[in-house]
C-alpha cells in the first residue's frame, strides 16, 4: 500500500474512525526558492549543487543574509527543512576565505555532533578545503586534543564540554578565542527550564572570554517551533536577535489524527490502554508495508511496542531506538532507517531531535510528548517530498491527553508553547559566577548579570566565605576546587542518592535526586527502573546510597508526603472578586510521612508502612491563590475540601500545558488555611531550588491555565470526577459543577491580564 | 529581602578576618620593585661545595647530548619550581610561590618570588621573567606538564610579556621514569632524593597541604606551615641540581663505555632509554651485558633485532637470530632469506618449521596465533613466488 492508500483505507475503516477525535489536513506547499548569493565560493556550491541543491530555499537564503549584515540569527522553520545549511553556508564561505577563522559548533548531544562532522567531513573531501572540523567531548583522544586547540577551524562540541573542558582552560584555547568568527547553536529549544538557565550562563562565560582575546563572534541558531524563539534566544545570549523563519521548503499534505482508545468504565473514566492501541495502529502499517515511527515517553514503553510489533509483524523489521543503546548499535540503525532498510522504529524522543534518518510515512505519538514543539517534531518524521504523510497522536488517559484530544483545536490551532528560563536563579547564577571567578578574575565593577547590584554583591558574598579574595581591584578565585566538576549543567541540585545492589555494590542500579528520594526509595519502597522491580532494602540518608535487590512483586508503592509552605516575600498580587492572586518567594519543607502498597491491575491498597527521613528544605518561587471566605461559607466543610483538592489536580495537571515545562517542574498543593495567607490557598510553586520562572508564567497567564482547567472537566465523561479530569478521589456528586464555576470566575477575572503575554 | 540576607539563607559559614603579615619581613622577605608594583623575595646562598660542586662553569654535556639539546654549563640554568593554590589543573590555579635556583659567582642560590596578595601577581611575573632571561635553559621536575602550563597562563591571564617560551626545558622526571620505571615504585622526587641521593627530609610538609596553607594566610595572615612551604620550595629546587648532576655522571658512564660501573639491575631499562637516542650506544651495552638481558624481554629482543638491522650488521643479525630461535627470529630469518637473498626454498622452510614447533617456542596461545596467520600469509606468497 502506499501512504495515500492507507489513509483513504483507515477513512473508510470504521473501528479506527469511531476513535478519531479530529483529523486535520494541512494542505501541500510548493518550494520558495532563492538563488544563491553571488559571492559564495565556487567549490562550496558546487558540492551543494551535485547534491541536487539548484536553488537556496527562502530561509536559507534570508539566513545568509542576515548573518552577512552581523546580525545574530535564530532559524525556526520545521524538521527536514535544511535548517544545517542555514549556518553551515555563511560559515564555510567565510572560512574558505579566512583560513584563521575559528566557529564553535554547540549540539545538546554527543550523537547530534557526530552527525554534523561527517556532514562537514564530506563537504570538505569534495571541495579539496582545508578547514579543519573536529568534535571534542568526552570520547576525544587525550593524543588529538592538542592539534584540535590548535589547528581546529571548526569545533564541535557539546554545553557540559565547554562548560567543564574548554572554558576552565581557556590559555590552551587562545588560537580559538582570539580568531572565534561565529558561534553556531543548534536545537536552541531544547535550552529551557534548568538546562536553558544554566546554558544562559555559560554564554556568559563564554562572551566573557571571548572578550578578553579580543572577539565578538556572531551567533548563529536553530530552534524547532516554539511561541517566543526571539524572547528565548535573547535571553539565552542577551544580545538582539533576528528571527528567520520564512521557510521556503516544500511539503506534502498532511494528515494530523488524534486516536482516543475507546472507553472501558464510563463511570470511572478508565480508557484502553494507549500503549495496546498504538500498537495495534502501527501493526496496521508496518503490515502494509508504510515506514513508521513510534514515539513513546518511556523507555519501557518502547520495549514493550517494539516487542509487539515484531510479534505482529513476521518478516519486517522493526527496531527499538531508545538511551542506554550503545553509540554503534544507535549508527546502524539509523543507517538502516536512511536506507530504507528498516521498516519501523520504536523510540524515545532521543529521535526527536534532529539526527538524520531520512523521512518515513506515518508517526505515531504515544501520549502527547509535553508540549506542541515536541508534537510537532515527532510529526515532522513523516513526510516525504511530492507525497503524503500521517501523523497519529494516541491519548492516554491522563487529563492533560483527555483535554487535548477534547480540544484538539489547541494543537492545531494554538501557537506551540514558550520556552521559559531564568538565568538569574541565585543558585544556578551563583554556580556559574563561581566558575567565571575561576576561569579569569572578575574586575570590582564587572557585570555577569545585566545588574550590576547582582554581580557585585555576589562576589563580595564569595568574598565573605573565603572562596574568592579581593585584591588590587579584582576578585580571585582562592579554592583548590575545579567548580565546573561540581556543577552539572543539566540539574540544579548536586546532591544525588546512588542506587546499588545490596549484595553488591559495586552494580550501579541508578541514580536519583535528593528531593526525590524520601518518596522513591525509601526502606521497603519498590522502584521501578528499565521494567524491572527493585526492593529498597536500606536507605542510608547520610551516605546518599540505597540498597535493593531485584523483585517480582505484584503491587508498588506509593508516598505521601507532608508539605509546609512558608512565604518569605510577596513581589506581586492581583485581587480578583473571590480570590487573590500572588507571586513570590517561598520555604517550601517537606517530609515523607508514610507509604501505601497498591497492587497493580486493581489498585487495591493492600498495605501500608511507616518512612523515617529528616525533612527535606528547598527555597523556590511560587505563585498561590488564596480564597475569600464568601467562596468557603457557599461550601459545606467536607465539600470545600474536595473541592480544592480537585481544582487543585486539575491545575497541576493543565499548568504544564501552557508553560513548557515537564509534569516534574511543578509542585501544586492545598493548604486548608495557610499561615501566611489566613484563607484555603493552592501554592503552585517550581520544584526547582530557586525557581526558573515556571510559576511566574503560571502567575501572569492563570486565567488561560483556568480556562482551559475548566474545559477539561466539562468534556470529562465522567460523572464524579476520574484520573482524566479532578482526581479520582472525590466520593460526593456536585463537584465537578463547583470546580467548573470556581475556575470559570478565575478565568473571567484574569484574562484580561493575560492576553497581552500570549501574543 | 535583600540579596545578602538571602545568601545567607542559602549559604550558612563564617569568615575570618586578616591581620597583618610582618611575620614576612621576620622570615627574610626583602620587597623588590618592578613596573608592576612591589612584591616579596626570599634570598638564600648555598656554598656550591654543598651540592658537591667544584666548578660552575662545569658543562653537562652528557645529559645534553642524550637528550638532543645544546650543550650548557651548570651556571646557565635556571632551576624552577612553583607552589600553587590547586593540584589540578585549570586557569583558576595562581602560582602563589615561583623558586628560581641559579649559580652565581661561586655560590647557588635560592630566590623565591612570593605573592602576597593575588594583587601583586603582575609584579610577580614580570620579575620571574626578568630572571628567567639571564638564563639559557629550564631545569624543572615534571615541569613540562606541570610547571610549565600553569605559569604560561599566568602570563596570558594577566597580559604579561617576557616569559622566555623557547628557551629549552629540561624535565628531570623524564629521565627518573624511564630509568628506574619498575624498580622503585615512585619516582616522586621525595623518593628519588632518599632513594638516590641519600637525602632525608624532615619536617617537610605534605603537597596536599600546600593549597590550604596560602588560603589561611590569605584569610588571617599568618599560618604558621608558610615557613615549612617555603623550605619545602627551596629543598625541591637543591634536590633538582644533585639529580641533574647524578644523571649527567650517569649518562657519563654510558657515554664512554663505563658499563661496568653502572648497576646491571639498570641495564634493561637504560637499554630502551638509550635505543632512540642513541643506537650505537645501546647495541654496545647489550652486548657488554650478554644476550641473557634479551631473555624473557620480547620487546628489548625485537628493538635490539632492529638495531642491528638499522646499523648495517647483517651477518651479527644473522649469527644472533640463529642462536635465539623464537617465532620472531624465525621470521627474521625467513624476511632475509625471502628479501634480501631470495632464497625462496630456505625463507619457505623457516616458515614451515616454525609453524611445526610454534607450541614449543612459545606458551602464549595468542602470540602463537598471530605468529602462524603472518607464517602462512608469507608461506602463500613465497610458493607463488616460487612457482
Amino acid at each position: 500500500m502506499t501512504i495515500e492508500q492507507l489513509i483513504e483505507y483507515l477513512k473508510n475503516y470504521e473501528p479506527f474512525m469511531k476513535q478519531v477525535a479530529a483529523w486535520y489536513t494541512v494542505p501541500a506547499r510548493q518550494a520558495v526558492y532563492a538563488p544563491y548569493p553571488d559571492e559564495i565560493d565556487e567549490r562550496i556550491r558546487n558540492v551543494y549543487v551535485q547534491r541536487g541543491i539548484e536553488n537556496l530555499y527562502s530561509h536559507q537564503r534570508s539566513a545568509y543574509d542576515a548573518v552577512q549584515r552581523k546580525e545574530n540569527i535564530v532559524v525556526v522553520t520545521p524538521t527536514a527543512s535544511g535548517k544545517t545549511l542555514c549556518y553551515n553556508l555563511p560559515v564555510l564561505n567565510f572560512m574558505a576565505r579566512h583560513p584563521d577563522a575559528r566557529a564553535l559548533y554547540l549540539f545538546p548531544t554527543k550523537a547530534l555532533s557526530q552527525d554534523q562532522l561527517s556532514e562537514l567531513q564530506e563537504i570538505m573531501k569534495i571541495t579539496g578545503l582545508s578547514i579543519k572540523t573536529y568534535t571534542f567531548d568526552g570520547d576525544t583522544p587525550q593524543s588529538a586534543r592538542k592539534a584540535i586547540r590548535t589547528a581546529g577551524n571548526i569545533v564541535i562540541t557539546n554545553p557540559d564540554m565547554l562548560h567543564s573542558g574548554i572554558l576552565p582552560h581557556h590559555t590552551i584555547w587562545v588560537k580559538l578565542f582570539e580568531n572565534l568568527q561565529y558561534v553556531v547553536v543548534d536545537e536552541i529549544h531544547t535550552y529551557k527550564g534548568v538546562f536553558g538557565s544554566h546554558f544562559a550562563n555559560l554564554m556568559r562565560r563564554l562572551k566573557r572570554i571571548c572578550s578578553f582575546y579580543g572577539s565578538h563572534p556572531q551567533f548563529i541558531c536553530c530552534s524547532a517551533t516554539i511561541a517566543n524563539p526571539q524572547e528565548l534566544a535573547e535571553k539565552l545570549f542577551e544580545m538582539p536577535f533576528t528571527v528567520i523563519d520564512n521557510n521556503g521548503a516544500p511539503r506534502g499534505k498532511k494528515h494530523f489524527v488524534i486516536y482516543n482508545p475507546p472507553v472501558v468504565d464510563q463511570a470511572l473514566g478508565i480508557r484502553a490502554s494507549a500503549v495496546k492501541e498504538a500498537a495495534k495502529v502501527g501493526a496496521l502499517c508496518v503490515k502494509n508495508n508504510i515506514s513508521t515511527i513510534v514515539f513513546c515517553r518511556s523507555r519501557l514503553r518502547v520495549e514493550i511496542i517494539a516487542t509487539y510489533l515484531k510479534e505482529q509483524c513476521k518478516g519486517f523489521f522493526v527496531a527499538a531506538y531508545r538511551g542506554g543503546y550503545l553509540p554503534n548499535e544507535r549508527r546502524s540503525i539509523e543507517k538502516g532507517l536512511r536506507e530504507k532498510k528498516i521498516n519501523a522504529v520504536v523510540s524515545t524522543n532521543a529521535l526527536e531531535l534532529g539526527i538524520d534518518i531520512g523521512m518515513l510515512d506515518c508517526s505515531i505519538s504515544v501520549g502527547y510528548p509535553g508540549s506542541i514543539a515536541s508534537l510537532q517534531q515527532q510529526s515532522g518524521r513523516a513526510g516525504r517530498r511530492g507525497t503524503d504523510s500521517l501523523a497519529i497522536m494516541v491519548a492516554t488517559s491522563s487529563p492533560l491527553d483527555q483535554y487535548i484530544a477534547n480540544n484538539p483545536h489547541f494543537v492545531f490551532e494554538n501557537n506551540p508553547e514558550m520556552a521559559n528560563i531564568n538565568p538569574d536563579n541565585l543558585l544556578i547564577l551563583m554556580d556559574h559566577i563561581k566558575c567565571a571567578a575561576f576561569e579569569i578574575p572578575f574586575g570590582i565593577d564587572e557585570l555577569f548579570t545585566p545588574h550590576h547590584s547582582t554581580t557585585r554583591e555576589m562576589l563580595e558574598y564569595l568574598a565573605q566565605k573565603n572562596i574568592l579574595k579581593e585584591s588590587a581591584g579584582k576578585f580571585h578565585w582562592m579554592s583548590d576546587i575545579y567548580p565546573a566538576n561540581d556543577i552539572s549543567l543539566r540539574s540544579a541540585s548536586h546532591d544525588n542518592v546512588v542506587i546499588v545492589h545490596k549484595d553488591n555494590h559495586a552494580q550501579v542500579i541508578g541514580e536519583i535526586d535528593l528531593p526525590s528520594a524520601p518518596t522513591m526509595i525509601h526502606d521497603d519502597a519498590i522502584y521501578l527502573h528499565q521494567g524491572q522491580q527493585y526492593y529498597i532494602d536500606k536507605l542510608d540518608w547520610e551516605r546518599r546510597i540505597a540498597y535493593c535487590h531485584e523483585v517480582e512483586s505484584d503491587y508498588y508503592t506509593d508516598a505521601e508526603e507532608k508539605t509546609d509552605i512558608h512565604v518569605l516575600e510577596e513581589f506581586e498580587s492581583k485581587p480578583l472578586s473571590i480570590a487573590t492572586l500572588c507571586l513570590g518567594e517561598v520555604n517550601v519543607r517537606t517530609k515523607a510521612i508514610m507509604f501505601k502498597k497498591i497492587k497493580f491491575g486493581t489498585h487495591e491498597n493492600v498495605g501500608w508502612g511507616k518512612i523515617n527521613l529528616p525533612e527535606l528544605e528547598m527555597h523556590s518561587t511560587a505563585m498561590w491563590c488564596s480564597f475569600s471566605d464568601e467562596v468557603i461559607n457557599s461550601m459545606e466543610r467536607e465539600e470545600a475540601g474536595e473541592v480544592f483538592l480537585g481544582l487543585s489536580y486539575i491545575l497541576r495537571n493543565i499548568a504544564p500545558l501552557y508553560t513548557l515545562s515537564d509534569y516534574a517542574d511543578i509542585r501544586v498543593v492545598f493548604e486548608n488555611r495557610s499561615h501566611f495567607t489566613n484563607q484555603p490557598t493552592i501554592f503552585i510553586y517550581d520544584a526547582i531550588p530557586g525557581g526558573v520562572g515556571i510559576s511566574e508564567r503560571v502567575y501572569h497567564i492563570f486565567g488561560l491555565i483556568a480556562q482551559a482547567s475548566q474545559e477539561a472537566i466539562a468534556a470529562c465523561t465522567c460523572t464524579h470526577g476520574c484520573p482524566a479530569c479532578i482526581g479520582p478521589m472525590t466520593t460526593r456528586e456536585g463537584i465537578k459543577a463547583k470546580v467548573i464555576a470556581l475556575l470559570k470566575n478565575l478565568h473571567h477575572e484574569s484574562e484580561g491580564q493575560t492576553q497581552h503575554i500570549l501574543h | 529581602m535583600n540579596l545578602k540576607d538571602k545568601l545567607n539563607i542559602y549559604y550558612t559559614d563564617t569568615g575570618k578576618s586578616v591581620t597583618d603579615s610582618s611575620w614576612i619581613h621576620e622570615a627574610g622577605g626583602k620587597t623588590i620593585t618592578t613596573p608592576f608594583g612591589q612584591t616579596i623575595t626570599f634570598v638564600q646562598h648555598y656554598p656550591i661545595s654543598s651540592l658537591h660542586i667544584d666548578d660552575i662553569n662545569t658543562d653537562i654535556a652528557a645529559y645534553c647530548a642524550m637528550h638532543r639539546m645544546e650543550t650548557v654549563t651548570l651556571d646557565q640554568c635556571v632551576f624552577f619550581d612553583i607552589e600553587t593554590t590547586s593540584l589540578s589543573s585549570g586557569t583558576g590555579n595562581y602560582a602563589f610561590l615561583i623558586g628560581l635556583g641559579y649559580f652565581s659567582g661561586n655560590r647557588f642560590t635560592v630566590e623565591q618570588i612570593f605573592m602576597r596578595q593575588y594583587g601583586e601577581e603582575p609584579a610577580v611575573l614580570f620579575h620571574c621573567a626578568q630572571q628567567l632571561n639571564k638564563f639559557k635553559t629550564i631545569v624543572t621536575f615534571n615541569g613540562k606538564t606541570f610547571d610549565i602550563p600553569i605559569i604560561k597562563t599566568r602570563y596570558r591571564i594577566n597580559r604579561i610579556q617576557g616569559f622566555p617560551v623557547s628557551m629549552p626545558i629540561i624535565d628531570l622526571l623524564k629521565p627518573a621514569r624511564s630509568i628506574f620505571k619498575s624498580i622503585y615504585t615512585s619516582c616522586s622526587l621525595k623518593s628519588l632524593e632518599e632513594l638516590l641521593l641519600g637525602i632525608y627530609r624532615t619536617d617537610d610538609i605534605p603537597g596536599y597541604q600546600i593549597p590550604d596553607v596560602y588560603f589561611t594566610f590569605q584569610q588571617t595572615g599568618y599560618d604558621p606551615r608558610l615557613t615549612a612551604v617555603i623550605e619545602h620550595n627551596r629543598i625541591d629546587i637543591t634536590s633538582m641540581v644533585l639529580l641533574l648532576v647524578f644523571f649527567n655522571s650517569l649518562y657519563e658512564l654510558i657515554h664512554t663505555k663505563q658499563f661496568d660501573q653502572v648497576p646491571t639491575h639498570l641495564y634493561k631499562n637504560i637499554a630502551k632509554h638509550l635505543y632512540s637516542r642513541n643506537i650505537q650506544l645501546f647495541i654496545e651495552l647489550i652486548e657488554y651485558a650478554g644476550h641473557a638481558l634479551l631473555d624473557n624481554d620480547h620487546s628489548l629482543f625485537k628493538k635490539y633485532s632492529t638495531a642491528l638491522k638499522r646499523l648495517g650488521h647483517v651477518e651479527q643479525a644473522l649469527i644472533f637470530w640463529e642462536k635465539n630461535i623464537n617465532l620472531f627470529s624465525l621470521e627474521e630469518l625467513a624476511k632475509h632469506y625471502e628479501h634480501r637473498v631470495k632464497d625462496y626454498h630456505k625463507a619457505l622452510s623457516y616458515c614451515n618449521w616454525a609453524i611445526a614447533h610454534s607450541k614449543k617456542l612459545s606458551d602464549n596461545q595468542k602470540l602463537i596465533e598471530h605468529y602462524t596467520a603472518r607464517f602462512t600469509h608469507r608461506i602463500n606468497r613465497l610458493s607463488k613466488k616460487i612457482q
